[in-house]
């Protein structure tokens, strides 16, 4: 009796990669997805205009206070960060209570850590009295410094740092084998146009 | 009937509360004009630092209000903050009301100085124009009035919420008789010499502290105004103070252990407290609180990238943030003088926009005294260093030296069995510490006891 992988039908690669790269590239998105997309787009020029507003007016457009010092950057940041590690733990529990059904969900979730951390990774900088300088937290060593404070938490700045990698290299394998083929068989010739711009 | 001799005689040798009636309520209202405490008659009402400085008992700031005392308040339907108008004899005013303990019933105060037309930028249209009610006849007092509430709310601008802290005001403000203080001597606080598992700065030279009388505290505010004009501490301006954003580096706090008819508030001036254990020292990410060889909790403002930490961790909340630049590109009306920046102490450091800053112990005042002592080959003497406020209180409240120096008055006055610090159980150690106030209430006089 043969292994179950090995017993298993064989697929030729041109029908694999149909099956992988048919859904994204043979399928073109429909008029309600333009429409959110767009929707979307506005909202990130509203984000770009009050963060625009934010460095130009300063720091006191925040609502906060001499008692009262942290508001919604913080309430944000953490949020995100919440947002961030529930990807994470769907991913997680998925995997440790073995369900044959998780990839799908895993790449959503997976995705879902990678943007929220980026989310919640801006808003420590725009809480910031001066956010031009916000590199100094990372400890690195600046002209005007003799040193820093090892002994502060740094807003779990090598925290994030780690989440960030971490997630990535998960999303990015698993999504390596979908992704590859896409980048091999470049359908349209349109596409392959651009990409061929980018890469000159 | 002859007059009784021995019962005179027991009159005369034991002083006691003399049996006068309390006056009638009166029926109508009467309003008291008086002086502000800031503006005086309004000739201050171009000066910004006096606009927005607290007034010593209601901390109100960049305006006045009708003050009337909580049962009117509450006969009246009142709140503090409704508008009313108030007529008399042909003439009126409108503004906010504030609910003051304290104040007679039947009494509306209201202080002179605000609502001007043409001062400036600064005192435009800030307040209740008391001269519009006030006449020649009756320059200070105006009877029967008529109060008609309008259906508005504007809400009074001050520092500190009048509040009394169930319990902790004995605490954060112990008042001794004279009494206890000669019985026992000291205030009880075992917390003070709580353990720590920090091991204790090492100071050399000289390791500065200051101890504040709160006994003969008067809430003046002129150490408030002395720091401003010494530190170039920025006016912030009504719509700041609004959002709870005052600059002051110095505060002084209303301790009030009485009731709303007959409050008993004492003053704390507050400033850094130079903690030995500061919290805000190991929160900061870019060590900007730090802590120097001489004891002063230093904040480096070119370090800071203004993450507020420190302000969040401290727990006596002196430190202050440039929200906006307040005195270095967005000040407050311009603060009505271009000039405004020659008149800047040259030896302090103007802060920009984003960076925390606080009191300094007048550290350039510090090394002002160093300079000239090197200078001469010696040590800084015992009181040769006086800090701003301290030079300006005019009761001398205020104590600021060398601690490693036995003959400085600094060390003398944290042997006193007044001494006392403020929020000790904390473990924070601060160099600023208090000396507790005192009372000497006469028993037989109703409600003076404590």
């Amino acid at each position: 009796m043969k292994h179950p992988w090995l017993a298993a039908q064989h697929i030729d690669g041109d029908s694999l990669t149909a099956e992988i790269t048919d859904p994204i590239l043979r399928h073109s998105p429909g008029r309600l997805w333009w429409i959110a997309l767009g929707f979307s787009f506005f909202l990130l020029l509203v984000t770009a205009a009050a963060i625009s507003w934010l460095f130009i007016n300063g720091i006191g457009s925040w609502g906060v206070n001499t008692t009262v010092v942290w508001g919604y950057a913080i309430a944000s940041y953490v949020w995100w960060i919440a947002i961030g590690s529930g990807g994470t733990l769907i991913s997680s529990i998925l995997v440790l209570t073995r369900q044959e059904w998780r990839r799908s969900i895993n790449r959503f979730a997976g995705s879902m850590t990678l943007f929220a951390i980026s989310i919640a990774g801006i808003f420590p900088i725009l809480h910031l009295g001066r956010p031009a300088y916000f590199y100094w937290l990372a400890h690195i060593p600046t002209p005007c410094r003799f040193g820093h404070n090892g002994a502060a938490p740094s807003y779990g700045i090598f925290g994030r740092f780690s989440v960030i990698c971490c997630s990535r290299s998960y999303s990015f394998m698993s999504a390596f084998f979908q992704t590859s083929p896409l980048c091999v068989i470049g359908p349209r010739e349109e596409w392959d146009e651009s990409f061929m711009a980018l890469s000159r | 009937m002859p007059p009784d001799n021995t019962t005179r005689r027991a009159v005369v040798t034991r002083p006691q509360h003399p049996d006068i009636a309390p006056a009638e309520t009166p029926e109508g209202l009467t309003i008291v004009l008086r002086p502000d405490e800031c503006l005086w008659d309004g000739s201050f009402a171009t000066n910004a630092w006096l606009q927005e400085c607290p007034k010593p008992l209601t901390k109100q700031v960049w305006g006045n209000a009708l003050s009337l005392s909580p049962s009117d308040a509450q006969r009246l339907g009142l709140t503090t903050g409704d508008v009313v108008r108030i007529e008399a004899n042909g003439r009126s005013v409108t503004g906010p009301v504030a609910v003051e303990a304290g104040y007679a019933p039947g009494v509306i105060g209201l202080t002179l100085g605000y609502g001007r037309r043409l001062p400036g930028k600064i005192g435009t249209a800030i307040g209740i124009n008391a001269y519009e009610i006030r006449s020649s006849h009756s320059p200070w007092i105006v009877d029967d009035i008529r109060l008609v509430k309008l259906d508005e709310h504007q809400d009074i601008l001050n520092t500190q919420n009048y509040v009394q802290l169930a319990g902790e005001t004995r605490d954060l403000y112990p008042v001794l008789t004279l009494a206890e203080l000669s019985r026992d001597g000291s205030i009880e606080h075992a917390a003070q010499t709580s353990a720590s598992l920090y091991s204790p700065w090492p100071y050399e030279s000289y390791a500065w502290g200051m101890v504040i009388d709160t006994a003969a505290c008067i809430g003046c505010n002129a150490c408030v105004l002395a720091c401003q004009a010494e530190n170039n501490v920025p006016v912030v301006g009504p719509e700041e103070i609004a959002q709870g954003r005052d600059m002051h580096w110095l505060r002084i706090d209303i301790c009030d252990q009485g009731t709303p008819e007959r409050p008993k508030p004492g003053f704390q001036p507050v400033p850094c407290m130079h903690c030995e254990q500061a919290p805000c020292e190991p929160v900061c990410p870019v060590a900007a609180s730090v802590h120097d060889s001489e004891g002063l909790n230093v904040q480096v403002y070119n370090r800071c990238v203004g993450t507020r930490f420190c302000e969040a961790n401290c727990p006596y909340k002196v430190r202050r943030f440039n929200f906006f630049a307040y005195a270095d590109g967005q000040e407050y009306a311009n603060l009505d003088a271009e000039s405004i920046k020659a008149q800047r102490n040259p030896e302090v450091t103007v802060r920009t926009r984003g960076v925390m800053e606080k009191c300094t112990y007048c550290i350039q005042r510090i090394n002002r005294g160093r300079r000239s002592a090197e200078e001469e080959g010696r040590a800084i003497n015992a009181d040769e260093i006086e800090t701003a406020c301290q030079a300006a209180c005019p009761t001398q409240a205020i104590t600021f030296g060398n601690l490693n120096d036995e003959a400085s008055s600094v060390r003398m006055a944290k042997q006193d069995p007044r001494h006392y610090t403020l929020l000790g159980n904390l473990g924070t150690r601060p160099r600023t510490t208090y000396l507790a106030d005192v009372k000497n209430p006469n028993p037989v006089f109703d409600g003076d006891a404590s």
